[in-house]
């Protein structure tokens, strides 16, 4: 190494010499560090928690906000809209001699005789002895 | 071993030459603080740097760094100098220099250059890893430090003066 090659002889010994000499101890506890090392991660991943759902509530006031900024800018007085139907009406379908209506409207004028012939099967009358 | 644990490990073998760099800044008990809190942010990280050991001596400088700027830290750390000052090193029987003396001359040389020899003879760091601690380019830490040593040999080799007539 460059500092190894170029220092002088007595630089080397005063080197040395120095080297002889022992700091002052110094008290480091781990085990605090270790605790306090924790605590700080624990703290910064609450507080990644804590930005996120701080936007979360951001976005999601801003998306409910949003849409009523944009009812509140329409305007109030509405008098002078008009409302037009594209489409074309739609053909008007002949009411069926079923209808109520239709049955109504013959029985108010010729009584139950008015009302359509049914279709109902005969009914024969059964006697209960011609059973047995 | 777990990461946690390797790393640990790491800046606890380290902290008192760790220490010791704070104090360039700092009180002891200041010093100590910085050097803790460089442990924690070092198990904070979501992955373990490359250099966990000069990641952690530059945490400990702009740690200590920060402190010092602090009006009101310095305030506190004045009177707690005052109350219990510490030596920079430990007094050992063999050890072929004694520890006042090498901290007096550590405190003699620019703060620059005496950063520069405590991350190289305590913190065990090579020309690189304190260029990129300290931004500079290897080739100015390398000569800062020569500089450094030759200082403090001359300071060292100084005879000691006397009251004698």
């Amino acid at each position: 190494m460059q500092d190894e090659h170029a220092l002088t002889p007595a630089q080397r010994e005063l080197e040395l010499a120095l080297k002889s000499v022992t700091p002052t101890a110094a008290r480091v506890d781990s085990a605090a560090a270790a605790f306090s090392a924790g605590r700080r991660s624990a703290r910064r991943r609450a507080r990644f928690w804590q930005s996120a759902a701080f936007v979360l509530l951001l976005a999601a006031a801003g998306s409910w906000l949003v849409p009523a900024r944009h009812i509140a800018d329409l305007p109030s007085d509405r008098s002078g809209l008009m409302v037009v139907d594209a489409h074309p009406p739609s053909p008007v379908r002949p009411l069926s001699d079923q209808s109520l209506f239709i049955l109504q409207a013959a029985v108010r004028e010729k009584g139950v005789d008015g009302l359509p012939a049914t279709d109902v099967p005969p009914v024969y009358n059964v006697q209960t002895i011609s059973t047995f | 071993m777990s990461d946690l644990a390797r790393l640990t490990q790491l800046v606890a073998e380290r902290a008192a030459a760790m220490a010791l760099y704070a104090r360039q800044w700092l009180d002891a008990a200041s010093a100590e603080d910085v050097v803790q809190e460089a442990l924690t942010a070092l198990l904070t990280q979501p992955r373990a740097p490359d250099d966990p050991v000069a990641w952690t001596y530059r945490a400990v400088r702009n740690a200590a760094i920060d402190h010092a700027r602090a009006a009101s830290r310095r305030r506190r750390r004045e009177r707690i100098v005052a109350a219990a000052r510490r030596e920079w090193f430990e007094t050992a029987a063999d050890s072929l220099i004694d520890g006042q003396t090498a901290e007096q001359a550590l405190r003699r040389l620019p703060p620059e250059h005496r950063e520069i020899v405590v991350l190289r003879i305590w913190g065990d760091l090579g020309l690189a890893q304190i260029g990129r601690i300290m931004h500079l380019s290897v080739t100015t830490v390398h000569e800062r430090y020569a500089w450094a040593l030759e200082q403090m040999r001359n300071e060292l080799e100084r005879p000691c003066r006397t009251n004698m007539p």
